[in-house]
């Protein structure tokens, strides 16, 4: 029987470690990673729950309900502002998101694992900026676009959440059946910069 | 062979040599030079031949205005046709071909057409090529295509990368002249975002090609200075090689960078080119403004060009096109061009200056002949050899400068629809104030003296910055010397000229074409254009509009106001289609989905189809076998056996809420309400015009809780369709879902075995008793793994649908082939799957095509008439319910082994084909395995009363010509005994 | 068109990020059956093909995936105004959206084993 233990990355087949691209006397000017298992769930309120949503989260989770466009950090769990009435929580390396928050929150709030669904991608370093101002009209200015802030946007017609989590540092979550091919295309964007892949 | 390098002077590396070839030659040059000033230094003044007349040619510019030096650059499939000689940085290696001319440069059979002249006027091919009509496809296109158009292309694939982005700012400054470089200055010090575009490899504009000083120094030392600063400054971003080539709404400018495309090898991890869409709040349009040339007998002779260009050709690369020089012009500005070469040591034979009544000015001692009108151009190929004046005299030399005035570059400020506007004082046409974010400076903007120049190009950055809402800072103007004066008496024709005077010279058009066009009835511009091809091609008339305008307008009696300006449209110089693609080439032509159980497929030997953007498993072939040997092992198996398939790719949408029944009940034509908890329901959707929009299952797996599928090709639009009618339809609804399309991977399990495989796999009663047709139900998979299962047949066998989570799908599919190993289980793919579908009559978008009613494929029992939903009344139309409608029979061809193709029509039996005989057509096709026989959907007139009759399978483009019969759609197992079992 | 949208949930976004349905001036009529043909046809195939202020319903599909009503002029593509579609009220029209139909009503609970 095959091993059933853990779920397989939609990026297993095409993540490669190693140094790419050109290489810069100053070091890559990107590192690329990606976090799995992930544990991502969509969280969208029922009509007129979201003030009690935002007490629910913050009681149980400790976590603020950021608005759109913010994140929210607490306890390693991340709330991601993605649409007027919905979020996505992000919890690297956490285990039952959906459930936990289904416990807490279920009749406030549709809860849908994304574990799955999603693929989160860690972009750091000085060229970050510039390899997604390549694919997104968002502007990306450190001055604009600061930590804690997210963006719904496209890259390549793919649809891409961006979250700044640094100064140089962005999470980028997409949908999983487009990672592979969404991978393949932010390398691309990093040759010029040489990129690092962990 | 008249053309020089001086020994000292320019702002070329000397010390750097460069090694290129043009037509074979080898030749040297240096860094620093173009194309064209390096071919001026090695004696090389012909480039190029002329479009129509194959006349010889030289440089006339010394920007990205040029019309003549287009030379094909590079090696296979990086050749690189129409590029300006004058924009090409010369490189290590560069290899340059010249242009339009067979068999050579030197000897080219084309200029025969020049002896024929006449017979090439404006609309030659309009009236030429008329008659006899057969000879138009035969003879005269054939020639036509091969005689026109300029460079060629290699037919290789480019191996170069090229790439797009996007890029903000708060000012976008477009030149880097005397006006660019103070507006930058003025926005940068206000703490403004600034990008500055400048189409030249080195920035500066015009003031490495004059020699004006600026605050007491050399203008190179000054604009050093000035470019230091900025690139010093975190807001600013410098982009020389960046051709700013479109204007958009909403400030949004289109600009091409050329990364590499002054190195023979590129660096393949860096694009070669990029493309930019730049943002901005403001943009000063510091373009400068473009030397006009004069119309006169001769004036395409190598060795003349704009007195602007000589300057420039002189004072940045120290060449010139002759050891002599002579001025025409009709400018002050001329004469500067005879100071500045004699500067140089060039002898200035004299200034022709064609105005009498022209102010005295300083010409440094040069003879100047007031009233003198060049009339035609002694010489040859290699150069010239004098010029003749007012029809008679010659006066010898072996160059020329021209100076008619100067025309603003005022494209970008025209782009988005507005007119330029003519200045009678200045006789030239000035950027319209249209565009609030548009602020022109400097030459651009009229403003002919250098320091009226940096000033306001002070004065536009502090504006730019302002608007853009920074606190402008002062920068103070520097002192420029500039006592000339900048008169222009517009001369837009010599018509007195002897020889050919060329007003367009890319296109060959002369100055008597554009009379000839008004005489022929086409006297509005835009027709004029049309009708001689003045303007167009690569250089768009940057250098020949305006005096096209002007003997326009003299010709018929208009002013050139009324004449007015042909249309200005983006690109400003041509793009390359590689950076137009960018990076969406190859593998990234469009985005590539990937079911999760894509691996298990691979590993299994799946032959994939791409389907929209998925790669789906469309068969798995065995050694040897042809899509339609596996697919219909695969069938028979699955029908006698059990299969399995990948079907995650089919949209799935998680739904909760107080109201999310009466919101899918809203969606679908049949009814959902009373859906049991456990169930799904196989749903209908209509679009609002009444036809079919897409069809899914539907499972009720919560008083509140719903799974909706829908189909693999329709499931985005569906999605916006659902968030349409939430958003915009039913707001009240307290309704929440998101689409779960990624995170299951969802398998079917089909044939009469699946149930005793499945059992094994999850912890579920499967019996029919417990679990049966249309049950939904959430399981545990091997164990551990939440999932869901669904009884529905999309095969019409006893099947199922698991869908688990998608990292957890090849280990579920694995385990699902390990069970079955033993009731002989195999993979069937999307092949299989179509035509088990097919055999079962189930409608797929082949059917639902926006043509058909929920009526014509038979499911007219799905539209309730007792609730509204989307679609409902439209559905109700007269014409939709016309029984004479098309409705969807099965097709079998009397001879089975006959293959027809869907697309064909049905004809009767003894009926011609023809739209008026026409009965329907076949909207899908498989080979039945069960059948043994091409089987196929069709939408036939009345069809469901037509069972048993014959018709005609018309097939015109593959000229298939068969009989068939009309049947029940459902071609087996029509009871569905073996779904319920 | 206009090359930037002002996303009231996203901010400033070039328009390929959007998809556009169409016009937004039409509301779709709440009545069904007999008589309410012509209101629907109306609805769903009268358009007028304006030179000037246009409404239209626009769906942020690479964004918020929000359905907005974007206030235009087909003319000049100067941008007047983006609303989200739920607070939407076409000029000259009735303003209140439909009311909430009879809530959904109960599903009937599952039978237990049940038998067919």
């Amino acid at each position: 029987m095959p091993d059933t233990a853990l779920p397989v990355s939609p990026l297993a087949h095409v993540m490669r470690q190693g140094r790419f691209g050109r290489t810069m006397p100053e070091g890559p000017g990107v590192t690329l990673s990606t976090v799995h298992p992930c544990e991502i769930a969509s969280v969208i309120t029922a009509k007129g729950k979201t003030s009690a949503l935002a007490a629910a989260l913050k009681k149980d989770f400790g976590v603020a309900l950021p608005g759109m466009g913010q994140s929210a950090s607490a306890r390693g769990l991340m709330m991601v502002g993605v649409q007027p009435d919905s979020w996505l929580a992000v919890q690297p390396g956490g285990s039952n998101l959906a459930a936990r928050l289904e416990d807490k929150a279920g009749k406030l709030a549709m809860i849908t694992s994304q574990s799955h669904g999603r693929t989160l991608i860690r972009m750091t370093g000085p060229r970050a900026r510039d390899v997604l101002a390549k694919g997104t009209a968002v502007d990306l200015h450190a001055a604009t676009f600061k930590p804690g802030m997210a963006a719904a946007t496209q890259i390549g017609h793919v649809g891409v959440t961006i979250v700044c989590t640094g100064a140089d540092s962005f999470d980028l979550i997409t949908l999983s059946t487009f990672a592979a091919g969404f991978w393949d295309g932010i390398c691309e964007l990093s040759l010029e910069w040489g990129y690092e892949v962990r | 062979m008249t053309s020089f390098r001086f020994d000292k002077g320019g702002l070329i590396e000397r010390q750097t040599r460069l090694n290129f070839s043009f037509d074979g030659k080898a030749m040297t040059g240096h860094a620093g030079d173009t194309l064209a000033s390096a071919l001026l230094a090695n004696g090389q003044l012909l480039m190029g031949r002329s479009f129509k007349y194959h006349r010889p040619r030289s440089v006339v510019t010394c920007g990205a205005a040029e019309p003549n030096a287009l030379m094909e650059i590079g090696k296979g499939g990086r050749l690189e046709p129409n590029t300006r000689a004058t924009m090409q940085e010369l490189y290590d290696g560069l290899v340059a071909k010249s242009q339009n001319r067979w068999p050579t440069l030197e000897r080219d059979f084309g200029a025969i057409t020049s002896l024929a002249s006449s017979l090439f006027v404006a609309g030659f091919y309009y009236k030429t090529f008329m008659w006899p009509k057969k000879f138009w496809e035969a003879i005269y296109e054939p020639i036509i295509r091969k005689a026109a158009g300029l460079g060629n292309l290699s037919h290789e694939a480019d191996p170069d990368r090229y790439e797009k982005g996007y890029m903000h700012c708060d000012v976008l400054v477009v030149g880097s002249g005397p006006a660019g470089l103070m507006a930058a200055l003025a926005a940068a010090r206000s703490g403004a975002r600034v990008v500055v575009a400048d189409e030249h490899a080195r920035l500066g504009g015009s003031i490495p090609k004059e020699r004006e000083e600026i605050d007491g120094r050399t203008g190179t030392d000054w604009a050093g200075n000035v470019i230091g600063e900025l690139s010093a400054m975190k807001n600013v971003r410098l982009m020389p090689r960046t051709t700013v080539f479109g204007a958009y709404d909403d400030a949004v400018f289109g600009a091409l960078e050329r990364v590499q495309k002054d190195v023979a090898e590129p660096d393949h991890n860096v694009p070669v080119e990029k493309l930019w869409r730049i943002i901005t709040k403001r943009c000063v349009l510091a373009a400068g403004a473009e030397e006009r040339p004069i119309v006169f007998g001769g004036n395409d002779r190598p060795g003349v060009m704009t007195a602007s260009a000589m300057r420039a050709f002189a004072n940045q690369y120290a060449v010139a096109p002759g050891r002599s020089v002579a001025v025409f012009t009709s400018t002050d500005s001329g004469c500067r061009t005879a100071l500045d070469m004699k500067a140089h040591g060039v002898h200035v034979e004299v200034i022709l200056d064609a105005r009498k009544d022209a102010t005295k000015i300083d010409t440094g001692g040069v003879p100047v002949m007031r009233g003198a009108l060049v009339t035609d151009v002694k010489g040859g190929k290699h150069g010239m050899s004098g010029v003749e004046i007012n029809g008679h005299d010659t006066i010898p030399c072996q160059s020329l400068a021209m100076s008619g005035g100067w025309s603003p570059v005022v494209h970008l400020a025209c782009m988005r629809g507005a007119k330029p506007v003519w200045n009678e004082e200045l006789s030239c046409f000035m950027p319209p104030a249209h565009d609030p974010w548009i602020i022109p400076a400097g030459s651009a903007n009229g403003k002919w003296r250098l320091g009226d120049c940096l000033a306001d190009g002070a004065a536009a950055g502090s504006k730019a910055a302002a608007d853009a809402g920074f606190k402008a800072a002062k920068v103070a103007v520097p002192k420029a010397r500039d006592d000339a004066s900048h008169a222009v008496s517009p001369l837009w024709w010599v018509k007195a000229s002897t020889g050919k005077a060329f007003v367009d010279y890319q296109n060959d058009v002369t100055s008597k074409d554009l009379p000839l066009a008004a005489r022929e009835g086409y006297d509005h511009i835009e027709l004029a254009k049309r009708y001689t091809t003045s303007g167009m091609a690569t250089d768009q008339g940057k250098l020949g509009n305006v005096n096209a305008i002007g003997i326009l307008a003299e010709a018929t009696g208009k002013s050139i106001a009324e004449i007015g300006t042909t249309t200005f449209r983006p690109f400003y110089t041509p793009v390359s289609f590689g950076a137009l693609g960018g990076q969406h080439v190859g593998n990234h032509f469009q985005p590539v989905r990937r079911s999760p159980l894509h691996g298990w497929a691979e590993k299994l030997g799946a032959a994939f189809v791409e389907t929209g953007q998925w790669h789906r498993s469309s068969w798995f072939p065995r050694e040897g076998e042809g899509w339609l040997a596996a697919m219909t092992r695969e069938v028979l198996n699955t029908r006698k056996n059990v299969g399995i398939c990948d079907v995650s790719t089919l949209g799935k949408i998680e739904i909760k809420g107080k109201d999310a029944a009466e919101f899918i009940n809203r969606l679908y034509s049949n009814t959902f309400l009373k859906l049991l908890v456990g169930k799904a329901r196989y749903g209908l959707m209509l679009r609002e015009d009444g036809f079919v929009g897409d069809d899914g299952t539907t499972s009720r797996l919560g008083e509140n809780h719903f799974f909706m599928t829908t189909t693999t090709g329709h499931a985005a639009q569906s999605m916006r369709d659902i968030e349409f009618a939430q958003h915009a339809l039913w707001p009240e609804l307290d309704v929440q879902y998101g689409s779960v399309t990624d995170e299951w991977a969802q398998m079917a399990v089909a044939g009469p075995k699946s149930r005793m495989v499945l059992s094994r796999v999850v912890n579920a009663d499967l019996s029919n008793e417990a679990f049966p047709f249309l049950s939904a139900r959430e399981v545990t998979v091997l164990g551990h793994i939440p999932g869901r299962l669904f009884r529905i047949s999309f095969s019409g066998e006893l099947a199922y649908e698991l869908a688990v989570p998608a990292g957890f799908g090849e280990a579920v599919a694995s385990a699902i082939m390990h069970a079955g190993q033993p009731h002989g289980i195999l993979p069937y793919g999307l092949e299989a799957l179509s035509s088990m579908r097919v055999e079962k009559g189930f409608i797929t978008h082949n059917e639902i095509n926006g043509r058909h009613t929920a009526g014509d494929v038979g499911l007219g029992k799905m539209v309730s008439k007792q609730k509204d939903y989307i679609g409902r009344m439209m559905n109700e139309r007269e014409g939709l319910n016309d029984p004479d409608r098309m409705q969807m029979v099965g097709i079998r061809p009397m001879d089975p082994a006959k293959r027809f193709r869907s697309g064909a029509h049905l004809v009767g039996l003894n009926d011609k084909p023809s739209t008026a005989t026409d009965q329907g057509y076949l909207s899908s096709v498989a080979w039945s395995p069960t059948l043994n026989s091409w089987i196929g959907l069709g939408m036939l007139k009345r069809g469901r009363e037509r069972h048993g009759e014959r018709l005609i399978v018309w097939d015109g483009l593959r000229e298939v010509y068969l009989e068939a019969e009309v049947c029940n759609p459902v071609f087996i197992d029509p009871e569905g005994e073996k779904t319920h079992a | 068109m206009a090359t930037l949208i002002n996303c009231p949930h996203c901010g400033r976004r070039t328009t390929d990020e959007f998809y556009i349905k169409g016009d937004a001036s039409k509301v779709r009529p709440t009545a069904v059956g007999d008589g309410t043909m012509d209101q629907w046809h109306d609805y769903v195939h009268i358009r007028d093909n304006v030179r000037g202020r246009v409404t239209e319903y626009w769906h942020h599909t690479g964004g918020c995936r929000q359905w907005l009503v974007v206030e235009r002029d087909s003319m000049t593509h100067e941008v007047y105004g983006v609303t989200p579609a739920q607070k939407w009220k076409p000029a000259g029209t009735k303003a209140a959206a439909p009311a909430v139909k009879a809530a959904a009503r109960k599903a009937p609970a599952k039978k237990a084993g049940g038998k067919r």
